[in-house]
């Protein structure tokens, strides 16, 4: 068998291949269901996942995830989607029960061995989230896209909220930034092994552990980062509040020679679509470096969870995390003011 | 010679891989590229600033942008130029006070500059500082000597369009606020104000 880059089946860079969060506004804004009693979170939220009562103690949450090859290998492909897909059960606080694939596989032009390796990559994923596979559905499409929907289980008391923030609140990020940024670079065949190698790192690892610590903790608001970048997810914690962010971008963490494909403009498209989108919520956002900003909208796959605490438990949090070989970081605080995002 | 690239309909990051082809092979006195997004407008415009082009035309036309450049040599900004000393001018007075002692201080400060050993490596102009940089300025022929010395003189473009003297610049480059934060991030300034 030959053996072909899957990224060059693709025009798109991962999670860069979502509509735009302008775009999806204008098709959704407005569009109104019949009131459903046990409905809590739907389309028309910004939850990530969509969440439906099943009785007192205990909600469904359902989600789905599919994109473009973001890497080259399909096995490490399979398993980044079903991390990816699996990261938005573990941003409420839930716990996924099963889980169907989404296949768009182009049968003339890719040897059907690829999805047999994409498939076994997420497995293992899945086997790592003890989610069972149940099932799938599969279209004939020149362009190849994989990913899952996922189904978990949620107790009422402990879901996470991702726009709940209280003054006061340290802002938390638990995997570093720059996957947009080095699919583009790979895709323009100027990427170093040694981004590559820990961008796929970052992708394939679950969040399932940082989840279950968060749990147990006053978590306030989570989310996980992806196609929207850090400060579109961070807009939606905003969202309906009246507190103002402000973030320390120097403490955030960034993949290895993220900053150098950043000045060589390697940048994917949906980070300007971000940018445009949500820019009038960043203070001041014309002064700051473009370098910065742009880092900041990066589209992430499989990204990681950007949760709020309150001071008083960030010490046990970090104490935890550390326990747990998690890597989290403080980027940032909730503060009284005006609803925007201040990068200081 | 002229080199034309179009990158219309071209995916992201296809414009900036094929600026990069052109630098690299060179051999160019004019490098037209063609985009049709603005996405693919700045990260050409980026990847054009980390090689040192810093003076790129921009045009907007009915499809998009064209995108030109002049030739130049490749000034790649990195390690070697952090702890340049970089001075920064941002009033044509030396000093508050009196307008004529400050013009006069400022045309000593440019002349001493001259007579220096080792002259900085780079004079940045902005807002009424541009002044000194015009046709008329009785600094003008000092800065055009320290130029030709090998200084880098950098004018706001902003500032010059500002004041609408865009066409009298006689000194320097015309930059803009991306490249003048790099230079001043990178290097030991002095701020003459």
């Amino acid at each position: 068998m030959k053996t072909v880059k899957l990224t060059e089946y693709t025009r798109f860079s991962g999670c860069g291949a979502k509509l735009g969060p302008g775009l999806l506004d204008k098709a959704l804004c407005g569009l109104s269901q019949k009131d459903y009693p046990d409905l809590i979170a739907d389309y028309r939220t910004s939850e990530d996942c969509g969440i439906v009562r099943i009785n007192d103690k205990q909600a469904l949450i359902q989600t789905i995830d599919f994109f473009p090859p973001i890497v080259d290998d399909p096995y490490l492909f399979g398993r980044i989607a079903a991390a990816n897909a699996l990261s938005d059960i573990y941003a409420m606080g839930g716990t996924p029960i099963s889980a169907v694939s989404v296949v768009c596989f182009p049968k003339d032009t890719l040897d059907i061995s690829y999805l047999r390796a994409m498939t076994e990559g997420g497995l293992e994923a899945l086997g790592e989230a003890d989610t069972p596979l149940v099932g799938g559905h599969s279209i004939d499409d020149p362009e190849p896209k994989f990913g899952y929907s996922i189904t978990g289980l949620l107790d009422m008391d402990s879901i996470l909220f991702n726009n709940r923030i209280e003054a006061g609140n340290q802002l938390y990020l638990s995997k570093p930034l720059g996957t947009g940024i080095i699919n583009t670079a790979l895709r323009g065949g100027m990427v170093s092994q040694k981004a590559l190698d820990a961008a796929t790192k970052t992708m394939s690892t679950l969040n399932r552990k940082t989840s279950e610590i968060l749990r147990n903790l006053p978590i306030t608001a989570c989310t996980d980062v992806t196609g929207f970048g850090l400060l579109g997810h961070t807009c939606e914690m905003l969202s309906g509040n009246g507190y103002t962010i402000e973030i320390d971008h120097s403490s955030i963490p960034v993949l290895p020679d993220v900053k150098e494909y950043l000045r060589m403009g390697l940048i994917p498209e949906g980070t300007y679509r971000n940018k445009e989108f949500r820019k009038s919520l960043i203070k001041d956002h014309d002064s700051i470096d473009p370098d910065i900003i742009d880092l900041l909208f990066d589209p992430q796959t499989s990204g990681g969870l950007l949760f709020s605490i309150p001071k008083e438990s960030c010490s046990e949090l970090e104490r935890q995390m550390k326990e747990s070989e998690i890597n989290v970081v403080r980027i940032g605080e909730v503060k009284p003011g005006k609803e925007e995002i201040i990068i200081v | 010679m002229k080199k034309s690239i179009d990158a219309r309909m071209l995916p992201c990051p296809k414009p900036v891989v094929l600026t990069k082809q052109a630098i690299d092979e060179g051999d160019f006195t004019l490098l037209e590229i063609l985009v049709d997004n603005i996405a693919a407008k700045e990260n050409v415009l980026r990847m054009l600033t980390r090689y040192g082009y810093t003076d790129v035309e921009v045009d907007e036309t009915e499809y998009g942008f064209l995108l030109l450049v002049g030739d130049r040599e490749l000034v790649i900004i990195d390690e070697e130029k952090k702890n340049e000393k970089i001075v920064l001018f941002t009033s044509r007075y030396l000093g508050e006070g009196d307008a004529a002692l400050g013009t006069m201080l400022m045309k000593g400060f440019i002349y001493t500059l001259t007579e220096l050993e080792s002259p900085p490596a780079s004079l940045i102009f902005m807002n009424s500082s541009i002044y000194l940089t015009l046709e008329g300025s009785d600094t003008l022929e000092d800065l055009l000597r320290l130029e030709s010395n090998g200084v880098e003189i950098q004018v706001c473009g902003t500032c010059l369009d500002f004041y609408r003297e865009k066409e009298n610049l006689k000194v320097g480059i015309i930059s803009n606020m991306y490249s003048i934060t790099e230079r001043l991030m990178n290097g030991e300034v002095l701020n003459i104000s």
